[in-house]
C-alpha cells in the first residue's frame, strides 16, 4: 500500500470516529426528548447530553467561521505569482511563510520571502501546500475541529483536531515527495523552516511506516456509519427507536480504527 | 530571522514622515516643519525625546555633526513598510494559526538535536 493511501485510510478512520459519535450524539437527544418525553432521569440527561453536544458543535462552527473570514480579510496579499506551475498569493515579509487557507476555495499563500528563497526548497513546500488546497485541509480540519470541541469531555476526541492535522501534513509530504520524486529537498526545507513536527520528521527519514489500517475494519466502520445514519433517518421518518445500549456498542469499531490511524503518532500535547 | 522594527504611533509617524523626507534632520528641522502644518504648535523638547526615544527603538540613528545631533532613518520608508506588513502577516499566522490555516511549520519549538541532524543529512543528499 502507498504511504499516501495509508494516511487517507488512517483519516477516514479519524472522520468515521468522529461521525459515528456525533450521530449517536443526535440520535440520543431524539430519542430522550421525541420518543421518551424527557419522562425518566435517565432520559433527561441523556436529552441535556445531546443537546450539549449538539450546541457545542454549532458554536464552534461558529467561532471557527468567524476566525476565518476574519484571518483572510485581514491577511494583506501583495500579488499573485505563478510558481512551478502553482497559483500563489504573495504576502509581504522577508520571513519564511507558506500555509494553505479558505474552505471552499483554498488558497496557498507564501511570503516574499519563501519565494525569493527558491529552488528545490520551494517546489518541495509548494507541493505539500498545493496537496493541502487541492484536498481542502482547511475544510477537513474546521469539521474535525468541530466534532472536537463538540465532544471534548471524551477522552479520544481531545486531540482529534491535532491528530487530523499531523495525518494532513504527513499526507501532503508524502505528495510533495513524490511529485519531486526526491526527499533532500523537502528536508531541506524542513532544516530551514525548523518548526516541523517530529512524526513529519520520523516519517521522512524512515524511521516510522505509514500506519495500516485493515481493510475488514474501516468496512466495518463504514457500515455501521451507514448503519447510524440509516437509524436516524429511521427514527426521524418512522415511528421507532432502539435501545440505547445497542448504539453505544456500534462506536467500537470506529474507536479501533481511529486507535490504529493514530498509533504511529507521537502523543500529541 | 530579525526582529521587525515597531509600530509607530501618531507623532512618532509624523516625525519619520518628516526624516524619510530627508537625507539627515535636526530636532530643529523636524520641529520646524511640524509646526510649519500643524496648528498647534509642539515644544522642542517633546520632538527632541521622541526622536530620543525613536533611536533607542532603531529606528533613527543619531549622528554628531560638530555641536548639533543630526538624525537620519535606520530603514527607508519602504524597507520599513515592507517590515511592518511582514511583521504583521506572522502575527495573524500566529493568532489564527490553530484555527483558519494549515500552515507548512506550525510548531513553535524547533527540532532536537538528533532528528536536526537526521534531516541535515537527509537533505545533503547522504
Amino acid at each position: 500500500m502507498t504511504e499516501r493511501r495509508a494516511l487517507r485510510r488512517a483519516e477516514l478512520a479519524l472522520a468515521a470516529l468522529g461521525l459515528t459519535t456525533l450521530l449517536l450524539a443526535v440520535i440520543v437527544a431524539v430519542d430522550a426528548v421525541h420518543f421518551h418525553g424527557l419522562t425518566a432521569d435517565l432520559h433527561v440527561a441523556l436529552g441535556i447530553a445531546g443537546a450539549a453536544v449538539i450546541a457545542r458543535a454549532g458554536l464552534s462552527l461558529v467561532r471557527q467561521l468567524r476566525a476565518q473570514r476574519a484571518f483572510l480579510r485581514r491577511l494583506p496579499v501583495v500579488r499573485e505569482a505563478h510558481v512551478h506551475g502553482s497559483t500563489v498569493r504573495v504576502v509581504p515579509g522577508r520571513g519564511l511563510q507558506a500555509f494553505c487557507a479558505g474552505l471552499l476555495r483554498p488558497a496557498v499563500y507564501v511570503s516574499e520571502g519563501a519565494l525569493a528563497a527558491g529552488g528545490p526548497e520551494l517546489r518541495a513546500i509548494l507541493a505539500h501546500e498545493e496537496h493541502h488546497r487541492v484536498r481542502r485541509d482547511p475544510l477537513r480540519l474546521l469539521c474535525a475541529r468541530v466534532v472536537a470541541d463538540a465532544l471534548r469531555p471524551l477522552p479520544p476526541f481531545a486531540s482529534l483536531a491535532e491528530r487530523e492535522a499531523a495525518l494532513a501534513d504527513l499526507a501532503a509530504d508524502a505528495a510533495s515527495v513524490e511529485a519531486l520524486g526526491d526527499r533532500a529537498p523537502l528536508a531541506s526545507a524542513f532544516a530551514r523552516w525548523g518548526g516541523v513536527a517530529p512524526e513529519r520528521v520520523d516519517r521522512l527519514v524512515g524511521a516510522t511506516r505509514a500506519v495500516a489500517i485493515p481493510s475488514a475494519l474501516l468496512i466495518a466502520t463504514a457500515a455501521i456509519v451507514a448503519a447510524i445514519t440509516g437509524l436516524a433517518a429511521t427514527m426521524l421518518l418512522a415511528d421507532w427507536h432502539p435501545e440505547e445500549a445497542i448504539l453505544l456498542v456500534a462506536t467500537l469499531p470506529a474507536c479501533l480504527a481511529a486507535r490504529r490511524a493514530t498509533a504511529s503518532l507521537r502523543p500529541l500535547a | 530571522m530579525s526582529v521587525p522594527p515597531p509600530p509607530l504611533h501618531e507623532l512618532e509617524a509624523e516625525i519619520m514622515d518628516e526624516v524619510w523626507a530627508r537625507d539627515a534632520a535636526t530636532v530643529r528641522d523636524v520641529l520646524d516643519a511640524l509646526n510649519a502644518r500643524s496648528p498647534t504648535p509642539r515644544a522642542y523638547t517633546t520632538v527632541m525625546t521622541v526622536m530620543q526615544r525613536l533611536d533607542g527603538k532603531g529606528l533613527l540613528e543619531r549622528e554628531r555633526d560638530g555641536r548639533r545631533d543630526v538624525y537620519v532613518a535606520a530603514l527607508s520608508r519602504d524597507e520599513y513598510a515592507q517590515a511592518r506588513a511582514g511583521a504583521q502577516v506572522g502575527a495573524l499566522v500566529d493568532e489564527y494559526g490553530d484555527v483558519a490555516l494549515a500552515h507548512f511549520a506550525r510548531h513553535m519549538s524547533q527540532l532536537d538535536p538528533m532528528r536536526r541532524e537526521q534531516i541535515r543529512r537527509l537533505a545533503g543528499g547522504d
